[in-house]
């Protein structure tokens, strides 16, 4: 277990808007974390300069000791929360192009994981139903043999059926040397999968703790002591 | 299907109280081999290094150990998951009877009560590996699998 | 790595071009029959350009007609492109599509330049199908041996030089820088557009038309610097515009200024919804 992810008094600044306020934040390799907080909280700019999307107003965001580039690039897998894929591209050539720009790309585990869920390989992405196409997308991610994997809301918007089928291929593709992130406001669902929890709200880290210990410390789960300390409405 | 875990109290120590209550119960028999962590954790929806910590707390307490090579095991010792047993009997006793001063019921009342009911279902205690579909229920109400 | 976006840049685009060269060479096809069987009817278009003027009456309107719809058919096909590689751009790279492509593995000025040297093969088809299409209206229409029989090359060369001080090295290096340079400008423009919060699309717009506008003053100083520097004036004594050198050198300038432009913008400043 190194440390593989680094935030250095970490500022984002959009114009008078400040997304992100001095974080510091070190995470290691072989641990599921959750960066969990409600939307506005910073997440999403936190993961896009995390990919080299945003570059920081100041300080520092360090992969493996790197600052996001085409380097990191080759060994990090991002999901983002959008669609981002050519939606007239059939599956298998999005697989194709996976695995010609990434070279720790595993198709075959790809062709595998569609098999399973009975995607058909010819089909274009955009005659899928919404809940396969999430599916797809996070199988092309999950499938990417990569040191650090960041998951943008990877449950959001699936019915429950999906919401499992994904914690579970996450699960299954753990790896002691990787670091998996994942972001979304869903903490209930996805407490159990994770070792521990980055709380983010208005832009600053309010706590970073392994996932019993809050449970241990506070008798309750992670979401009720986040909505309790933060007084968060209840519908995010 | 993943565990029915709760939401208050430590995963960590909810999956050591179904795997002891799994053991206790016969599901998995003295002497075998427990499936990897990595297995039990995808069966049990949790992060593997919560699984690992539930595993090596059972492991301290020499209710299972591990082999090297060939992976962990349920103790074969009989005496050992007979006092995991008394163990949990005891815990059920102890909710039972503070549940009944809860409610203001003096001992013999509690008493019997608890003699109708045995009398009227007619069943004895389990009282061996064997009978596995009651006693894992008894067990396992704790954390309901 | 670079090869690789090349092909799907191809790819992406290629669906669409196809149909559209396709499309107006058979307009060059279908205008030169229409115009040799149905406009000269059964004789064939004499040498001497006589048949050319012939045509009268009900006939010479249909000829215009068609021969005007035959030109709106390849400007048409012209704008599609621009608009195909605009679009192109703007929805891979600034898009949802921008999260897949700003996270491989690749430098930010590796995307521009895939993306404009597709781009300009996609023009140089254009101007290749037009070339195709305009050949085969002539020859099959009849028209094209009485035309040819008109063009001298030397002669136009020779006037480019005298009145627009182009020669025809020049020449070629400005369609090639201007053609870069051309796209480029539409790249930079949505790069400065997409630095807006909101109306993305309308900064970008006004962006385009305000480097038209710099450009345009550029090239107005150039050329009065040309004019008041040399004592040239042309065989008919008038001032010429300057095209020349310094023409030549702006647009290799504008090229390099935009591409730097739009690289810089998308390495600093993206930021996708």
């Amino acid at each position: 277990m190194s440390v593989i992810f680094e935030c250095r008094k970490l500022t984002k600044q959009f114009g008078t808007v400040t997304a992100l306020n001095n974080v510091d934040l070190t995470l290691e390799t072989g641990r599921i974390v959750g960066l969990l907080g409600p939307n506005g909280s910073g997440k999403t700019t936190l993961l896009k300069l995390a990919n080299g999307l945003l570059k920081p107003t100041s300080g520092e965001i360090l992969i493996n000791g790197i600052k996001p580039g085409p380097v990191t690039k080759s060994f990090v897998s991002y999901l983002p929360d959008a669609n981002y894929l050519m939606d007239w591209m059939k599956v298998s050539t999005l697989v194709e192009f996976f695995r010609d720009f990434y070279r720790d790309f595993d198709a075959q585990r790809a062709f595998d994981l569609l098999a399973d869920l009975g995607v058909p390989a010819d089909a274009p992405l955009k005659t899928l139903s919404k809940g396969n196409k999430e599916k797809v997308q996070l199988i092309l991610a999950m499938s990417r043999r990569a040191y650090v994997y960041f998951l943008d809301e990877p449950i959001g918007g699936v019915d429950p059926a999906a919401r499992d089928y994904i914690l579970g291929t996450i699960l299954r593709n753990y790896s002691e040397n990787a670091l998996v992130l994942i972001s979304t406001h869903l903490i209930a669902d996805v407490e159990r999968v994770l070792d521990e929890a980055v709380l983010l709200n208005s832009g600053m880290v309010m706590d970073h703790r392994p996932v019993d210990d809050i449970r241990e410390t506070h008798g309750m789960s992670v979401d009720e002591y986040f909505r309790e300390v933060f007084r968060c409405s209840v519908n995010y | 299907m993943a565990w029915k875990l709760d939401g208050t109290r430590s995963i960590h120590s909810q999956l050591t109280a179904v795997i002891r209550g799994r053991i206790i119960s016969g599901y998995y028999p003295p002497g075998s081999r427990l499936a990897s962590v990595r297995e039990l954790a995808e069966e049990a929806g949790v992060n593997p290094n919560t699984m690992q910590r539930a595993l090596a707390e059972l492991e301290s307490t020499g209710v299972i150990f591990s082999q090297r090579t060939s992976g962990r095991f349920v103790t074969a010792d009989l005496s050992v998951i007979k006092s995991l047993r008394l163990e949990e009997a005891e815990r059920s006793v102890r909710t039972f009877v503070d549940e009944m001063r809860g409610l203001g019921l003096s001992a013999e009342e509690a008493e019997e009560m608890v003699r109708n009911y045995v009398e009227s279902t007619g069943k004895e205690p389990a009282g061996s590996a064997g009978e596995s579909g009651q006693a894992m229920s008894a067990c396992e109400s704790e954390v309901d699998v | 790595m670079f090869g690789k976006l090349l092909k799907y840049e191809l790819r992406s685009t290629s669906r669409f071009m196809w149909i559209l060269y396709c499309a107006v060479i058979c307009a060059g096809l279908i205008s030169g029959l229409t115009l040799r069987f149905v406009i000269f009817g059964n004789e064939a278009p004499q040498p001497d350009g006589s048949s050319i003027i012939s045509v009268e009456g009900f006939k010479a309107v249909l000829a215009t007609i068609s021969i005007s719809v035959y030109v709106l058919l390849i400007v048409a096909m012209e704008v599609l492109t621009i608009v195909m590689i605009v679009l192109r751009f703007w929805k891979n790279m600034l898009g949802g599509e921008g999260y897949l492509m700003h996270t491989l593995p690749v430098p930010s000025w590796m995307l521009v330049t895939s993306k404009t040297v597709i781009a300009i093969l996609w023009e140089l088809m254009a101007g290749i199908s037009a070339l195709i299409s305009g050949t085969l209206v002539l020859l099959t229409s009849g028209i094209g041996f009485e035309i040819l029989k008109e063009i001298n090359l030397r002669e136009m060369f020779a006037d480019l030089r005298e009145f627009m001080n182009i020669g025809p090295t020049q020449l070629v290096l400005l369609a090639v820088f201007a053609g870069i340079a051309g796209i480029l400008q539409f790249y930079f423009s949505m790069a400065l557009g997409n630095l807006a919060n909101k109306n993305k699309v309308l900064f970008s717009v006004l962006a385009y038309l305000g480097i038209n506008v710099a450009v345009s003053v550029i090239r107005g100083i150039i050329s009065f610097i040309g004019i008041s520097l040399s004592s040239h004036i042309g065989a008919t004594g008038m001032m010429v515009g300057i095209i020349g050198w310094p023409t030549v050198i702006l647009y290799l300038l504008m090229a390099v200024g935009f591409f730097f432009g739009t690289y810089l913008i998308m390495e600093n400043r993206l930021n996708l919804e």
